[in-house]
């Protein structure tokens, strides 16, 4: 048996909650193995393909977006051509965005760029951990 | 936290090495790892709104029903809500401030996560896995509950009637430690 200050045992507790709070944020944080160097990582699917279309066809920097944002192994097969390299700018216009869980489905124009010819696209992706890991592309018209 | 005996003047308590004593250890200890769990979690959600590093990026779940419901979610701002609620829940529980509001305030969040993590991502092995949160969180929570269960017993009327908003003059007396039993360490 032990006598002691209420207050003690009250900064006592407060001082554990404060270790535990530590703890988790480094087991957490240092020792699940995230790839933190995904720049799209914690993002939502959305925000994710957004960012790499406007890095790889408005700002032409394909291969940094394809390193930033697509799963290694899925790039060479699923991107297209002028999206994996600089260069130019690109002219798109995006007719839709339609998003639910991973998945996203782009409508977009693409003007003719980096001896591609223009073309109206249905972009199709899966996005996990902040990666592209699937993509499709359906050429279609949407007759303007 | 282990009080087992106490004088209502003096701010001393005296400590027994005996079962009330472990069990109220096992409670502060479950009521400060949940709490810590759910700022760790509340705090990696809102840390990058900010450009702070944080704990964890957010799941968005393995099978689709998942992915779709948090998705949607963080999508409808209601998880703004959610994670709000889990920092202001968790701090309350690690600093011993308005346990009993913040056990009741994180018990459906903790509900969520066990239907998510079992009826979404049927991870249904991992049922009884004591180091898995998506069920520990709720495990806890109905925990602590239970062990602050004079705290609702009162909400637990069978028979009741409105009063007035004069029982709003109570309000002040929630912070006198000695009106509300005085229990917490």
């Amino acid at each position: 048996m032990i006598t002691v200050k209420r207050s003690t045992l009250r900064r006592l507790s407060v001082l554990v909650g404060l270790l535990f709070v530590a703890g988790i944020y480094y087991t957490m944080h240092f020792r699940m193995g995230w790839d933190w160097s995904s720049p799209g990582l914690g993002r939502l699917p959305r925000e994710v393909v957004q960012a790499y279309l406007t890095e790889a066809y408005d700002e032409g920097k394909g291969a940094e977006a394809v390193r930033d944002f697509v799963a290694p192994g899925v790039a060479r097969d699923a991107t297209p051509p002028q999206e994996r390299v600089d260069g130019p700018a690109v002219a798109r216009h995006v007719r839709a965005t339609l998003a639910q869980g991973l998945r996203v489905v782009v409508f977009q124009s693409v003007a003719p760029a980096r001896g591609q010819p223009g073309a109206d696209v249905i972009d199709v992706f899966e996005v996990r951990d902040g990666r592209i890991v699937h993509r499709e592309r359906y050429e279609t018209s949407f007759g303007r | 936290m282990l009080k087992s005996g106490q004088s209502a003047d003096s701010d001393q308590v005296t400590v027994k090495f005996d079962a009330e004593t472990a069990w109220r250890t096992i409670m502060a200890l479950m009521r400060l790892f949940l709490g810590a769990w759910m700022i760790v979690s509340g705090y990696s959600y809102w840390a990058p709104h900010f450009g702070l590093p944080p704990g964890f990026p957010q799941p968005l779940g393995t099978l689709p029903a998942s992915n779709q419901m948090l998705v949607t979610m963080i999508d409808i701002g209601l998880f703004n809500f959610v994670k709000t609620c889990e920092i202001i829940g968790g701090l309350c529980l690690v600093f011993g401030a308005f346990v009993p509001l913040a056990t009741l305030l994180l018990l459906p969040i903790s509900a969520i996560v066990f239907y998510n993590a079992i009826f979404l991502n049927l991870r249904t092995e991992r049922l009884f896995n004591f180091t898995y949160m998506g069920v520990m969180c709720l495990y806890m929570n109905i925990i602590i509950a239970l062990a602050y269960i004079r705290y609702y017993a009162p909400m637990l009327s069978f028979r009741s009637s409105p009063t007035t908003l004069h029982e709003l003059r109570r309000l002040p007396s929630l912070f006198d430690a000695k009106e509300n039993g005085r229990h917490e360490a």
